[in-house]
């Protein structure tokens, strides 16, 4: 698991936090994100890899970037191939038919979300507990669909190695040996 | 009461619904608050609540005969299969069966359960065809790939390996086994790590066709589709399957009760397990005893168990007791667990709690604040399409009238305390089985 420090929407640049939250739907979103078909599907590293973006905090935000090995696999080999998937998505890897596909999945997400009372309440009490506006929970469909491959590939740069805390969980006897 | 349950739900939705959303949500006055017979020309019937509030569509179905239909030399069969399904179909195969999920934001799941076999299938409002059209490939056409079978395998013989020395599971199995010897319901769900080794490719593709049929589908459908929308659609999905289910019928059961058996498992706690007698869920006393069971130690932080050994003693984090109103049994069960060296005194509190109950039965006032609790959060039930869906499949296969959500309240308005305390007494006069796992005594 690797983890960034990044922006939340209190402490981003305008359009900063909402590129963040396209970038782990398309990075790391389930098994159309590029980890998934990477890592997953492609090269057969790993059993699970995914992305997630906590842009809800009062101070900053955390990204974080995580995959689990196949049998066999060492975690620095998967940890190398994760870099690469990275690396890619810092050189346009996510374009601009990628993108689009995350900002549908966001907003299917997002109609789903509105069949469940308790998670639109939960969807209102996060925004108010942080001092944001109930136009803020409105209005953020609108600035997702403005984010563009140039505002998403900006935001993966910004996922630098030696800003990351990396954490390997390994059986014990991995270690002993 | 439908109405005032959907209600909570539908006059809520829209206003934050259109909130949160740039869509436009058109609410046009009332809405139909009714569940509709739909029958498809291909003569598949499912019940519907149409729902317009949220742009989804909510459908869940079952088919009768689940784990009870496992061949009683590969019990987890069915349990094996329900997680196979989205593995691939058709000319999919498993990475493109689940990216074209995805890409239409289409949600699909299965569950094997004792008496039926259960799926759910969610959608957006403008993706229903692509929907059923992968339902359909799933029931019709999986791929049963040799790569899928063997990592859901290892993931369920991984389950079923903790389960071993899960105290919880060794409670459940050993009863099972004591009451129901050696009838269907004796065996587990998940199977057992023989038997789940076992199972072949041909024996998931056989169970498949003789258990998905159109005899034995129950459906139900909420949520933005009308009734002529949706005929077509369940011959999409269903219409292909075979019209009768070839699989044996579960036999009645004749629980016995009575007996007590200790498991001995290293760890710091016992898992007490204590059973009796149960109803059907058609037995004209079984809202009665629902009643009884709340006030006993169904569902509140106030019945008399939790009050009992928890608040007043501190014995135990949770107790709870239940009906199981399995198709060909009732069950009655309670459990808890609670530190070694204070099962025996714990053990002792439920029984006397049980007898209690059987010998005086609740007080009115008792009963008055379970019929007021009861009543009061049903409407909770309805908070969501899939929830609603759920139920609607739970009312045909308990074979239920289609306006059970009007009058639910209505009956259990109706139970008196002489109901409840025949009930009681029906129920939990005895004999009790009795089931612990924990460490070794002293």
């Amino acid at each position: 698991m690797i983890k960034w420090v990044m922006p939340s929407y209190e402490t981003a640049a305008p359009g900063e936090a909402e590129a963040l939250d396209v970038l782990s739907e398309a990075l790391g979103g389930g098994s159309s994100s590029l980890l998934y078909r990477e890592l997953v599907a492609g090269r057969k590293l790993a059993v699970a890899a995914g992305a997630y973006y906590n842009g809800s905090a009062r101070d900053h935000g955390s990204f974080v970037v995580y995959a689990a090995p196949r049998e066999g696999v060492s975690l620095e080999t998967l940890k190398a191939a994760v870099d690469e998937v990275l690396a890619s998505a810092t050189e346009g890897a996510i374009d601009a038919a990628e993108v689009e596909r995350a900002r549908r999945r966001l907003e299917a997400s997002t109609i789903y979300a509105q069949d469940s009372q308790a998670t639109l309440a939960r969807i209102f009490g996060t925004a108010l507990v942080l001092d944001g506006t109930i136009e803020e929970v409105q209005t953020w469909p609108e600035r997702i669909a403005r984010v563009n491959a140039a505002a998403v590939t900006a935001a993966a740069r910004g996922l630098e190695i030696d800003t990351s805390v990396t954490g390997y969980l390994r059986m014990p006897a991995d270690i002993r040996g | 009461m439908l109405f005032t349950s959907l209600r909570v739900r539908s006059s809520l939705l829209p206003a934050l619904a259109a909130a949160l959303m740039v869509l436009v949500v058109s609410v046009t006055g009332a809405r139909a608050t009714t569940v509709q017979r739909v029958v498809s020309p291909g003569g598949v019937e499912a019940w519907l609540v149409e729902d317009h509030a949220v742009p989804l569509v909510a459908m869940q179905f079952a088919f009768r005969g689940g784990a009870s239909a496992d061949p009683a030399d590969k019990p987890g069969l069915a349990n094996l299969l329900s997680t196979l399904l989205d593995e691939g179909a058709g000319d999919l195969d498993a990475q493109a069966f689940r990216a074209k999920l995805e890409e239409n934001a289409v949600r699909l799941g299965f569950s094997a359960g004792r008496d039926s076999f259960s799926g759910n299938l969610g959608m957006l409002e403008n993706r229903k065809a692509e929907a059923f059209d992968l339902l359909a490939l799933a029931l019709a056409r999986p791929r049963f790939e040799d790569e899928a079978i063997e990592r859901m395998r290892a993931a369920v013989l991984a389950g079923l390996r903790s389960d071993v020395t899960d105290p919880g599971t060794i409670a459940t199995r050993a009863f099972n086994e004591m009451v129901f010897g050696d009838h269907p319901y004796a065996r587990p769900v998940d199977g057992t790590i023989e038997a789940v080794a076992a199972i072949s490719r041909e024996d998931l593709d056989g169970l498949r066709q003789r258990l998905f049929a159109r005899s034995n589908l129950v459906v139900g459908v909420v949520g933005a589709v009308s009734a002529e929308e949706l005929k077509p659609l369940l011959d999409v999905a269903f219409g292909g399957l075979p019209a009768e289910a070839s699989i044996p019928a579960t036999p009645e059961a004749t629980p016995v009760f009575g007996g007590t058996q200790a498991a001995e498992v290293p760890g710091p706690q016992t898992e007490i397990r204590i059973g009796t007698t149960g109803l059907l869920r058609r037995d004209p006393d079984f809202m009665a005893a629902y009643v009884m069971d709340h006030i006993l130690g169904g569902g509140s932080f106030s019945s008399r168990l939790y009050t009992e050994i928890r608040e007043k003693r501190g014995l135990a984090y949770s107790v709870w007791s239940t009906l199981v109103p399995y198709d060909q049994a009732g069950l009655y069960l309670a459990g808890t667990s609670t530190r070694a060296d204070q099962a025996e005194a714990t053990l002792a509190l439920l029984t006397a709690e049980l007898r209690k109950m059987a010998e005086e039965g609740p007080t009115a006032e008792e009963l008055a604040s379970a019929k007021k609790f009861l009543t009061g959060s049903y409407a909770l039930r309805f908070d969501g399409s899939g929830k609603i869906a759920a139920q609607l499949v739970g009312l045909q296969l308990e074979n239920l009238p289609i306006d059970y959500f009007t009058n639910r309240n209505a009956l259990v308005e109706a139970v008196t305390l002489e109901d409840v305390k025949r009930v009681a007494k029906r129920l939990l006069d005895g004999p009790y089985t009795v089931v612990t796992v924990g460490p070794a005594a002293g």
